[in-house]
This record gives structure tokens, sequence and C-alpha cells, in this order.
């Protein structure tokens, strides 16, 4: 029992062991709102142990318009997952920040961005699949 | 300088090192700046032989699959069944080494995972693939090859081979595997290897370029101190022994300076001063010498010129060696407060091609020099090529050197009773069956360095002789020079052990600086030694001076004895010496007895010992008769 407890405080530790910041931080300073792209998005982070630029606006839950890796996902705000399989599995989750392979993987939702009134500045639009790549049969159908 | 770098010159191999090592840094250089690109391409090349078999399989593996669906990307994506079996084909690929192989597929210039078989941390289909090197997907997508790279930012990972996945002549994806970072450990430590091996290497040879460079230089170093007189910094007789070969002798004029009395300087103001003297007549001669000159300390002081005949005809060298001369004549010489001037003698050879060898060529040379001797000295001449055959100084030295020196003995007896007393050393040389006489020998030698050499060897001999025999007793021929020379006077005092049974007889037909003379005689007899005028009564004779050096023997010259039955003159001048002698202590030797009358007259007078071919003509010293006894 000890040992899985220590695997479940000491795993989420390295779930992001090695994950490149400055370009996290750079995905994530270029969601914009869709309402008023100038102002700047406020930011909630549950990983302390990441340590993302202070530069992004980071606030409490409440005041906060996107929320980074949260551990309810019963909530009503957007919110960015650690995992592909958990993009997949909480359709209110705008994207995900995770590492596979040893490689940093940033991936957006472009239909859940927008229903969320977010979209990514021009130069990130890389990181943005439609909602449809999450499905195999939505692939085949197109 | 005329011939400072003489050694460089004549050594080519001196240039091939120092190029040779020029070209090793300029390598070394061009090997260091370009290291990087030297470790790349060696790990390519080591990854490609890590990677080999693997693409070999990898290759089989793709190829049986696509051809097997015509639309591989979409096939899998349809049917899991299809992508089950796809996966476990690929999982062939994974060993120790590999721990995720993956199939990606490209759509819209981004990738997503098709098939993963990896062992852990699998991507699901259509699972986004944002890959860190970018631009090796996109040149592998262009150039439709396989690429290699070293994961340099991803831990655990070591290096990834990417393989461009073509289907109807169009990259759909990629096949990538991933190997663990302990492959790359095993890379690095042979990367390692190898590149430090080369390094090594480089630097080994170095090194050894270094030591030999080291070597060659030391080499240098110790010719330069060998064949360089360090007062005079010319070359000296060293260096034309070791190079008789190497220099094309026919090219070249060839003289030989001899500076006129100069052992009379060395006597008068001591040999530090000769020696600044010396060194200043060189510094003006070698004034006159251009570059491509050779200038030889042939011998203390006597210089070889060797002109090279290019861009200099016959009257140009004739009109060099005439400056030379004058050059010397007309210079004042200052030691201390003295003034002096000092001449020189040349002898030149101008047909060097009609010699077989150099030495040959200087022989000649020296006949010349020789010739300017008995001309007056201060004189420069050309060897004649009707000139007769004669010994040559060159020839007597290696004579002397080769141990061809030796004395033979005529013995001096007492007249009363036919008795021996002692036996005179005379200088003879035996070359071959030849032997050659002191007339031959001591005219080529005068005046030169070798004189005092040639006594010396005589000095060495008796001594020999005296240590080996205790019953003999000896005189030997010394001259006035011989006696002032301290090299000599040391070498008799070193062995005056024996100065019972040496006596000293000093040439009386040269003028003597009788004060240093008896100076000499003085110590010498100090020590026991016995002193014999020779030849007296055909020179110098001077009375006063003979009584002021109290010798022990009076030796009455040969041509005065001969005529002593024939010519009253003789007669009386020997008569009136014997009585003069007895008178004051000194003993008579008579030498040149060939008959009992000439025996009956000296004695008569009261000489008391006689020499000649009467009692025995010189033996060598098996020959003896005490010996053979």
């Amino acid at each position: 029992m000890k040992r899985i407890i220590n695997i479940l405080i000491i795993f989420p530790l390295f779930v992001f062991a090695g994950l490149d910041i400055s370009k996290v931080n750079s995905v994530l300073s270029s969601i914009k709102s869709l309402k008023d792209s100038s102002i700047p998005l406020k930011f909630y982070n549950t990983k302390k142990s990441l340590h993302l630029n202070k530069k992004l606006n980071f606030t409490s839950q409440n005041y906060a318009d996107i929320i980074l890796f949260p551990i309810k996902k019963k909530i009503n705000k957007a919110f960015v997952v650690d995992s592909y399989k958990a993009l997949k599995k909480y359709k209110n989750s705008i994207g995900a920040i995770y590492m596979k392979k040893g490689r940093t993987q940033i991936v957006f939702v472009a239909e859940r961005l927008k229903n969320s009134g977010f979209d990514l500045r021009e130069m990130k639009k890389k990181y943005l699949i439609p909602e449809c790549k999450l499905e195999a049969i939505c692939f085949l159908k197109n | 300088m005329y011939n400072k770098f003489i050694f460089f010159r004549n050594n080519k191999i001196y240039y091939y090192i120092i190029g040779g090592y020029l070209l090793l840094i300029i390598w070394g250089g061009y090997f260091y700046k370009n290291i990087g690109n030297y470790e790349d391409r060696l790990k390519n090349l080591l990854l490609s032989q890590t990677i080999s078999s693997v693409e070999n399989a990898s290759n089989n593996i793709l190829n049986r699959m696509l051809k097997k669906y015509s639309d591989f990307v979409y096939e899998n994506y349809k049917d899991a069944s299809v992508r089950s079996e796809n996966e476990y084909k690929i999982s062939d690929l994974l060993n120790d080494d590999i721990d995720s192989v993956y199939i990606l597929y490209l759509e819209n210039k981004k990738l997503f995972y098709l098939l993963d078989a990896s062992r852990e941390d699998r991507g699901e289909l259509g699972e986004r693939f944002e890959p860190i090197e970018e631009n090796i997907f996109i040149e592998a997508q262009t150039n439709r090859e396989s690429k290699t790279f070293i994961q340099p930012t991803i831990d655990k990972l070591g290096f990834t081979l990417i393989k461009p996945i073509v289907q109807h002549d169009k990259t759909i994806g990629f096949l990538v595997l991933d190997y663990k970072e302990s492959s790359l450990a095993t890379l690095s430590s042979l990367l390692n290897v190898s590149v430090k091996s080369l390094l090594y290497a480089i630097l080994f040879s170095l090194f050894i370029l270094l030591v030999l460079i080291s070597y060659m230089l030391h080499t240098q170093y110790i010719k330069y101190v060998m064949y360089c007189n360090p007062l005079t910094n010319t070359l000296n007789r060293v260096y034309l022994t070791d190079n008789y070969d190497k220099i094309n002798f026919k090219d070249y004029y060839v003289a030989l300076v001899d500076v006129d009395f100069f052992k009379r300087i060395n006597n008068l103001y001591g040999q530090k001063n000769g020696d600044k003297v010396l060194i200043s007549i060189i510094r003006r001669i070698t004034l006159l010498l251009r570059e491509e000159d050779i200038f030889i300390q042939y011998g203390g002081e006597e210089f070889l010129l060797l002109i090279p005949k290019k861009n200099m005809e016959e009257p140009i060298f004739k009109n060099l060696l005439e400056k030379i001369r004058r050059l010397i004549e007309s210079t004042n010489f200052r030691v201390k407060n003295y003034r002096f001037s000092v001449t020189i003698s040349i002898g030149a050879l101008l047909q060097t091609e009609l010699e077989k060898s150099l030495q040959d060529a200087i022989h000649k040379a020296d006949t010349a020099l020789y010739k300017s001797k008995h001309n007056g000295r201060n004189s420069i001449s050309y060897f004649d090529l009707s000139q007769p055959e004669r010994i040559y100084r060159e020839q007597l030295k290696e004579m002397i050197e080769s141990d061809k020196l030796v004395c033979y003995y005529q013995p001096i007896k007492r007249l009363k009773d036919s008795t021996l007393h002692h036996y005179e050393a005379l200088l003879r040389i035996e070359d071959g069956d030849k032997i050659i006489f002191p007339d031959k020998i001591l005219p080529a030698l005068e005046d030169s360095y070798l004189y005092t050499f040639l006594t010396k060897k005589i000095i060495e001999y008796n001594i020999k002789i005296l240590r080996i025999d205790s019953r003999m007793r000896i005189s030997i021929n010394l001259s006035a020079d011989d006696l002032i020379n301290d090299s000599i006077l040391f070498l008799l005092l070193q062995n005056s052990d024996l100065s019972a049974r040496l006596y000293v007889e000093i040439l009386e037909t040269k003028s003597i600086d009788y004060i240093r003379v008896e100076n000499s005689i003085q110590r010498l007899k100090l020590l026991g030694f016995k002193i014999c005028i020779d030849d007296f009564g055909s020179g110098y004779s001077n009375l006063t001076h003979l009584l002021n050096l109290s010798i022990d023997y009076l030796k009455i010259d040969g041509s005065i004895i001969k005529e002593i039955l024939h010519d009253k003159r003789a007669y009386s001048i020997v008569k009136t010496f014997a009585l003069f002698s007895k008178e004051n202590n000194i003993e008579v030797i008579a030498e040149f007895i060939d008959n009992k009358e000439v025996i009956e007259v000296l004695r008569s007078f009261g000489v008391e010992y006689g020499q000649g071919f009467y009692f025995s003509q010189a033996k060598p010293y098996a020959e003896l008769e005490h010996h053979k006894e």
C-alpha cells in the first residue's frame, strides 16, 4: 500500500520530466481570447513542480480562464490535460501537454478551443488538430 | 656570413624535416578545425554500421507490408486486426537496444501515429507526433533516404533511425526506431577510442618529429662545435675531413694561406695575443670573401680557401688573393703597446679539374705555398704543372699520425776505449719499403704547426723506448723554438725521471733567443737533463752564450771533422774547441768519424766522444747490438 502511495505521489513528478518548458510557455502564451485578443489570459497551474514562465498571467482557480492539469475534471472552465488519453476522454478539455517517447507533445483541439472562446495565434496553428482526429471513424469518413 | 650555415646547406634532410613538420602542423591545424565534421562523419559511419542489420530487416518488413496493402495508411486505420498484425510484424525489430518501433503517417505536413509496437509509452492511432528534429523528417521525406541521428536532448534515448515509407511514389509516413541510451554509450566509447587514437597518433607523430628535429639540431650543434673553431668562428680541419667527398672540388679554386713567422708572434707576445692576431687576420680575410666561398682554418696559422669558379675568372681569383695579401700586409696589428705588421704567403692551384681528389689539389696548393715561403714569403705562388713531385706536408702529417715515424739510433762512443756512451736518435719515416730522411721531412714542416707536432711525437717515441729498456741512453735533437714551446717543455718535465738517460741536443744552426732558451735549459738541467749543443761551428756560434747556457756537451759539426786530416783550419778549429771545452768543463763529441786516423787526432786533442760510420751507422732499435744481447 505504502508503495502504491509512493508511486502515486512520485509518478506525477515524472510525467513532465524532460518537458520542453520554453515550448510549453511559447504555446500557452499564444492562446488568445476570441472576444478580445489584447486581454491576456489568466491561468491556474495545479502542477507547481512545473515551473512555467511567470510572464504568463497566473491566478487562482476561480479567476483563471484556463486551468492547467486539473485533478478534478468536472469543472466549468477550459482546461488542459496531461495525456492524450485524457484529451480524448474529457470532451471539455481544450488541449493536452505531455511527454511521449521522450518528446514534448502539445496538442489543442481546434473546435474545443473555439467553443471555449479561444484560439491559437497564427504561428502556433500547427499545434491544432481537428476534433475528428480523435476518432478513427471520423478519419475514415473524410 | 661567408659559411656560417654551411652545415645546414649541406644537409638536405634538415629541409625535409622542417618541410614535413610544417606539413604536419598545417594538417594538424586543418584536422583540429575540422574535427567536428570528422567526428560527425565518424559517428554516421559507426551508426550506419550499427543499424545496417536492422535496416535490412525493416526493409523486408516494410516491403512485404506495402505490397500487401494498396493504401497502407487507410487499411491500417480501418481495421484493428490489420493494425495488430502489422504491429506484431514490426515488433520483430525490437531488440536489446531498441525499445520503440512505430510508424507515423503524414497528413498536411503533420505526423500522426499509425502503428506502435513499442514496449512502453505507446502512441495511439491518430495521435499527434510532434518531433524535435522536424528538419530531419523533412529531409528524409524529400530525399526518401533513411536518416540516423543522435538524440542530444532526450534522456534515455541514444539515437533514432527514420525510414521514409514510400507508396505509389509518395512518402506516406515513416518507420521510426528509437535506440536506447546504452547503445549510444557503446557507440560513444567506440567514437571516443577512434578520435582519441587519431589524436594520439597525431601527437605521437608530432612528438617523433620533434625528437627527430631535436636530434638533427643537436647533431648540427655537435657538428658546429666539432667543425668550428670557437675563437675564430671558422670551419676547422675536421669539417674538411668529414666532407672531402661532399665538396665538388673541381668547381673550386684551392688556395692555402699561411701566416709568415707566426710562431715568433706567439713566442714574443704569448699564445693569447697570438690568438688575437690570428682572429684579426681571419676577420680581415673573410671580409673579402663571398657567402659561397669556403674558409677553413687548416692548421694553426694556415687557412684553406675554396673559392667557387662560378662567376670568377682566373684573373679575378688572382686579384682576390693579391687583395688578401695586401690587406694583411698593410694592416698594423697591435698587441699591448706594440705595433707590428704581419705578412702571409699564399699557394694556390687553379687547374683543380685535373686533380683526382681534393687532397691532391690541396697538396699542390701546399707545394705552391712552399715555393712562396722559399721565395722570401709575403708572396703568392701558383702551382706549376711542370713542377717536380715532392713530399707534401699533408702526406707527412698522415704518415706521422699513422705511426710511420721511427727513430734510428747511432751510437756515440768513448774515444779512449770505443765503449758505448749513448745513442743519438735520428728521425726517419718508414713508408712501406721507402725510408724518408730528415732532409726531406724537416724543410717541409719548417715554420708550420706540424713541426711541434713532429717533435712531440719523437720525444714520445723515445720515452717509450727508455721506459721499456733501462740500458738505453738516448740524445734527441730539439730546436731552440722547441725548447721555448710550453707543451714540449711540459712533456720533458713530465718525464724527468728519465733525465739521467735522456740527453737534449740543441740544434745550433738556427738563431736562438738565448734569454728564453737559457731559462728553459736551466729548468731542464735542474731536473737532471744533460744538454748538448749540436752541429757547433756550423752556424751562429757564440762562445759567450755557450758559457752562459752552462751546457754539458758540445758536438762539433761533422763538416769540420770531415776535413780535419786535410785542412789545417779545420784541424786548428777542432783543437781550439777541444781546449776551450776542457777549460770550461764541457765534454766534446765529434761526429762524422769515418776512419781510425781521425780518432787518433781527436784523442790527441782530448775529445771524449765520437760517432760516425767508423763505429756504426744509424739502425732501428731492434737491430742495435745491445738489444740483440
